[in-house]
């Protein structure tokens, strides 16, 4: 789509048609997101829900997901699309194990953000949109987390690291680095 | 959607100060529809005549004052800012110039320097609300946002970059015309807008992007790859040939090829939007199939030569065919003179629409309808309606036996627009008025107004209706044969079942009205099915609680049986009471099909009837045989037979039209004629409104206008020494004389025409343009076709706008089509000028002077007799092609046929496992003769007496037309590689085509090779001299 997207090759896009949602989705993930549309006004409203959920089975949304969430819900995958693609929080490209949002808003920038980035890059060698080899980390910029009173900030799989120095940061990606070797 | 902008309705107006001066608005509308219809200065990008306000670009702010001695003030976004009497505000002041100023200054930050190669350039909203803000001076260094463009197929060009993020696209695509595969995505400095991915855009209303973009990221693919700048463009006021409802558009052309259509805005039929097949349909007019020479008139080199027409070798030749006696047949996509010039020259006992019977009995009964039910324009059907005090809109739609989205594609997008009229409603009872367009969406969410389908295929609104049902077109009478009888129950005893108690026990109610029904009816044998009932008893319920329904049917299952239905349910349903006022709109087959009704009496020749005569006669005596003069005809809808045996009979064939077909191939004698881009008349769309299309240039001769051929023919060959016109003014004084009201009517809107430029101002090139042929300055008139009568082929004359029917929309400051509001009464309301209101009047006299109604159907079965014989176990064929080849002059088009997916044959499941027939399989289907093959699809949904078929060699005229299943058979193995090669050849030929067609246009722009000069010296040098653009 932009160019922040990989190419899409022709001959692997896979049709609309080619998918059918109730096998393609979870018995869990279709209860959910029926779940979801009983307590919506119109189908269409779960969206967002039904991508959450997906995306918490799965770790992000790839174009099969958009395609069979979109005919669960019986809308266009265009439209299911802009609202994935709104959110920053719904990945639709394959993202690492830890996705660490870092903020890059005004007051993490006057508080030392360049450094911190710097220390990321450098520590797991990646810049903002790349995934390391082993899958591990995904680097992501954020517009504000809402910490500017505890600035630098970055957000990991939810949680919210503070007042982030060059040698806490290291210390916070030495520890998941650790949980990470432990989780394999 | 601007439902009381309408000029007809009241016009309470309320006075707003602009920089302290008194200006009168409308209240319905907001607050920069105000400032525009005052003819005022103000930028805007998101707000669109048509579509509201949703305040999302920012770009027309303005400072609203407290009152007379309040100094400060502060913004608010015009198009947001409903208007208040003594309203007092503030456009030139400091403060909201320079907002607007920096707002175009923050989307000059992305947008790229790339005016010298964007098809925009020179008619590009954002340039000119650049210019008019003031913003003249980059200031921003950093590196703009890019994108990837996508492929969306072969109409619409993509180029993201420019994209000012206005979000007109998205809410024209998905919200207004109801497209799923275009969307917005992303956010921030990263909105996109396009497809999921790559692909074909699928709404047939893609090409409005091109209009609606206020800069160049949507643009007419096919005019960028053959482009001139709009300035460059010599246009003229055409009106669309491919469908019935008229749109009008403005043709641009230069170098003696046609560039583009564009929209012409007209109040009442097309507003602001075309279809795309009227908008990339006019390639047709640039096809390597155009005929370019005359064929069989002993041709000479002269007469071969492109540029050359000598008119006295041709009158001797022609006049060698004086003693033959000759039977004229009209067309209906020829204009209105030329179809009155056939019959006056042949007299009306000669005079055939090329209709069969069955079509004249059809033909007869859209005239009838057409006499007694009024047909609404498209503005009419959307907007409200006042009578006296009360406000009226449509409140329920009923679609019966017409696929609008394939026959009328812009009569679909106003039905769109008519079902939002409960929406508008609902938001309306708490205050939100309807320029508010997306609070109202959000408010009313999925209200719809009613819609009920009762179609042979399926389709869009067959989906979105509250009901539908997909019948054989026998089905579909007989459900209309029932609800007639239903209501006419239900309004005589005033019992209306309430809908709950119907919807619990439909069978037990639908049976026993049915019955009422029915016995009376003993031709109706076939009783209703469950769902059936269910569905008539739904629609008559909705019918008697609606106070405006709105029927819409057409013309294209060929059933007169089904019009005479529709017009006993039109009569059941006008007798109901005062308040409550049905509408019925017929969608006619081709662009002049209404004009032809005109011509229709007891005396005109059926298509048998010819065959009959010519028969006949060449029996008699092969001397005196009957010679046929045929104007604009494929007769595709013949069987082969019948044509051989109207060759055979026939002793001279004179065939006129513009592109190659199966006629022009048997024919004696072919004149080539111009296309509608190269000549003048009126068509007479839907509802018999005369309408005026005019030449964007003239045809390279001998192509010449088909009334001029038949003027020739008259003169030479036909010796009505009374007929010498040399232009189609002449013509239409002619028949003025005689005191036929058309031509009255049409000459005293024309005068408007005088001394109107056809180029912009700012041409270039005048002189200069043609000189490698000659050094003169070309004239600005022809001696023969136009003079100073019309439009003028010359950038010297009167302004576009001083006539009604504008060649070109431009206005100082105002370079895009959005400068029409500079000539509107106010903004999305008529015209300044109104000239093009002509209807004409139908009359049924010489039918039915002292015919009973119970009479029509013997006596028309007396006239053209057409029983259509129908077995048990018959299969009807249905026409199921899509909209872009659903017209015969565009479906040659290389770009329509590579946006065609392949042949298909689709069946109900019981019928294909009947035959073993399954989805993918390859059939063979004979139809008279012809092999035709098709993919097989399987519908459950659909009848099983039905076959509907998207074939791409089966013309349109051939519809519901009866077939058995032993026509069907599976294709062999080398018959299925046949079917592939032809799929395949059919793409390839297309590309090359389509390759082809440019290069050689694009060779015509060039300067021609001196030594082809010396070539062309030879012939007649004053020829030579009259042609600018050969």
């Amino acid at each position: 789509m932009n160019n922040n997207n990989t190419e899409i090759i022709p001959s692997m896009m896979i049709t609309d048609e080619e998918i059918d949602f109730r096998q393609y989705l979870s018995s869990e993930e279709l209860s959910v997101i029926e779940h979801e549309v009983s307590i919506m006004e119109t189908r269409e409203a779960a969206g967002i829900e039904a991508l959450k959920v997906v995306q918490k089975h799965r770790g992000w949304i790839s174009d099969n997901s958009l395609i069979a969430i979109a005919q669960c819900l019986q809308i266009s995958s265009a439209q299911l699309e802009g609202v994935a693609t709104f959110y920053n929080l719904i990945y639709r490209q394959k993202v690492g194990h830890y996705v660490i949002h870092l903020c890059d808003s005004i007051s993490c920038h006057l508080t030392g953000y360049d450094e911190i980035l710097k220390v990321i890059q450098t520590y797991l060698g990646i810049g903002y949109g790349q995934t390391t080899p082993d899958g591990e980390f995904t680097l992501l910029s954020n517009v504000c987390l809402g910490s500017c009173d505890k600035s630098p900030a970055m957000m990991i799989n939810g949680q919210h690291y503070h007042s982030l120095t060059n040698e806490s940061v290291v210390s916070i990606l030495n520890g998941l680095s650790q949980n990470a070797g432990e989780n394999v | 959607m601007s439902d009381d902008v309408n000029g007809k309705t009241q016009n309470i107006k309320i006075t707003i100060y602009v920089d302290d001066v008194p200006y009168q608005v409308s209240p319905d509308n907001n607050l920069l529809a105000g400032v525009l219809s005052n003819k005022l200065k103000l930028p805007y990008f998101c707000w669109h005549p048509s579509m509201g306000s949703v305040g999302a670009c920012r770009q027309c702010a303005v400072t609203q004052y407290m009152d007379e001695n309040d100094t400060r003030g502060r913004l608010v976004m015009s198009c947001m800012t409903p208007v208040v009497d003594g309203m007092r505000i503030g456009l030139t002041d400091k403060a909201s110039a320079k907002f607007r100023e920096q707002v175009i200054a923050a989307m000059m930050t992305n947008h790229p320097h790339d005016c010298p190669v964007c098809a925009e350039g020179g008619e590009c909203h954002l340039q000119d609300m650049t210019v008019m803000t003031g913003h003249s001076a980059r200031q921003y260094r950093g590196e703009k946002r890019t994108f990837t463009n996508q492929y969306l197929g072969e109409l619409v060009g993509h180029e993201m970059n420019r994209c000012i993020t206005c979000y007109r696209c998205v809410r024209f695509y998905k919200d207004y015309a109801g497209g799923k595969d275009f969307d917005v995505f992303g956010s921030r400095n990263q909105v996109y807008f396009g497809r999921q991915k790559d692909g074909v855009l699928e709404s047939a209303f893609s090409g409005n992007l091109v209009e609606v973009c206020p800069t160049g990221v949507f643009t007419n693919k096919l005019f960028s790859a053959h482009y001139t700048r709009k300035w460059d463009l010599q246009s003229a006021p055409s009106v669309c040939a491919h469908c019935s409802i008229g749109c009008n558009t403005s043709i641009g052309e230069r170098y003696g090829s046609v560039r583009r259509v564009m929209n012409r805005y007209n109040h009442e039929l097309n507003g602001y939007f075309l279809c795309d097949r009227g908008r990339f349909g006019i390639g047709f007019v640039n096809s390597m199939a155009r005929i370019r020479t005359i064929k069989g008139v002993n041709s000479t080199v002269d007469e071969l030569s492109v540029g050359l027409f000598n008119e006295k070798k041709f009158a001797k030749e022609i006049n060698k065919h004086s003693s033959e006696s000759f039977i004229g047949i009209g067309s209906s996509r020829a204009s209105f003179e030329a179809n009155r010039l056939v019959k006056y020259l042949v007299g009306r006992e000669n005079f055939s629409l090329g209709y069969t019977n069955q079509e004249m009995q059809l033909a007869l009964r859209h005239k009838q309808l057409l006499v007694q039910y009024p047909q609404q324009s498209l503005t009419g059907m959307e907007h409200r309606v006042h009578q006296g005090s009360e406000a009226k809109e449509h409140d329920l739609v009923v679609l019966i036996g017409e696929n609008i989205e394939q026959t009328a594609p812009r009569l679909a997008l106003t039905i769109k627009q008519v079902l939002r009229n409960s929406a508008r409603e609902k938001a309306d009872s708490i205050g939100v008025k309807h320029w508010q367009d997306s609070a109202v969406r959000t408010y009313a969410g999925n209200t719809t107004t009613p819609l009920f389908s009762l179609q042979a295929q399926q389709s869009e609104f067959v989906q979105q209706a509250n009901g539908a049902l997909v019948l054989s077109v026998q089905q579909i009478i007989t459900c209309v044969e029932h609800l007639t009888q239903m209501l006419k129950a239900e309004f005589i005893s005033h019992i209306v079942v309430p809908l709950k108690t119907q919807q619990s026990n439909p069978e037990s109610n639908a049976t026993e009205r049915a019955n009422q029904g029915c016995s009376s009816q003993e031709s109706v044998g076939k009783d209703l099915s469950d769902q059936e009932s269910e569905f008539l008893l739904l629609l008559a319920n909705a019918l008697s609680q609606a106070k405006m329904p709105l029927i819409v049917t057409g013309l294209s299952l060929k059933s007169p049986k089904l019009l005479s239905a529709i017009d006993n349910l039109m009569a059941c349903l006008s007798q109901k009471s005062h308040v409550f006022s049905p509408e019925l709109t017929v969608v006619a087959p081709e662009c002049n099909s209404v004009g032809n009704l005109h011509f229709l009496d007891e005396h005109n020749l059926s298509i048998e009837q010819i065959i009959k005569r010519c028969s006949a006669s060449s029996a008699e005596n092969k001397a005196a045989s009957t010679s046929l003069l045929i104007l604009e005809q494929d007769l595709a809808q013949l069987s082969h037979q019948q044509l051989q045996q109207l060759r055979q009979h026939c002793k001279t064939m004179i065939v006129l039209d513009h592109t190659k077909n199966k006629l022009t191939k048997m024919a004696d004698i072919v004149l080539p004629v111009a296309a509608v881009s190269e000549s003048n008349g009126h068509f007479v769309n839907y509802q018999g409104r005369l309408q005026r299309f005019s030449s964007a240039h003239i045809a390279v001769k001998p192509i010449m206008e088909n009334w001029y051929w038949l003027g020739l023919l008259a003169k030479h060959l036909f010796v009505h020494q009374e007929v010498n016109f040399s232009s189609l003014t002449q013509l239409q004084s002619f028949f003025a004389e005689d005191g036929e009201p058309w031509a009255l009517q049409v000459l005293t809107c024309q005068q408007y025409n005088r001394h109107v430029a056809r180029q912009t101002h700012r041409a270039s090139g005048r002189t200069a343009m043609t000189a490698n042929q000659s050094v003169h300055e070309c004239k600005t008139f022809l001696e023969n076709g136009n003079n100073q009568e019309d439009f003028r082929y010359s950038m010297e004359g009167d302004n576009a706008n001083s006539s009604p029917n504008m060649p070109y929309a431009w206005a100082p400051a105002w370079n895009s089509n959005q400068s029409i509001f500079q000539y509107q009464q106010e903004v999305n309301g008529e015209l300044n000028h109104q000239g093009n209101e002509n209807l004409l009047n139908l009359s049924l006299s010489v039918f039915f002077d002292d015919t009973k109604e119970e009479n029509v159907d013997e006596k028309l079965e007396k006239l053209w007799p057409c029983k259509v014989f129908k077995r048990d176990g018959d299969l009807t064929l249905i026409q199921n092609i899509p909209w872009f080849l659903a017209e015969q002059q565009t479906r040659n088009l290389p770009e329509f046929i590579l946006m065609f997916v392949g042949n298909s044959i689709e069946m109900s499941t019981e019928l294909a496992t009947q035959n073993g027939h399954c989805s993918g399989d390859v059939l063979k289907l004979v139809i008279d003769g012809q092999q035709l093959f098709g993919k097989v699809k399987v519908n459950e949904k659909q009848p099983r007496t039905v076959v509907l078929v998207s074939l791409f060699d089966l013309p349109m005229s051939i519809n519901n037309v009866v077939i058995t299943a032993k026509n069907m058979s599976k294709a062999t193995t080398e018959e299925v590689t046949e079917f592939q090669q032809i799929e395949h050849n059919r793409k390839q030929t297309a590309q090359q085509e389509k390759a082809d067609i440019l290069t050689r246009l694009k060779k015509q722009d060039q300067i021609v090779p001196i030594s082809f000069i010396i070539d062309e010296s030879k012939a007649d040098a004053s020829e030579a001299e009259g042609k600018p653009n050969a």
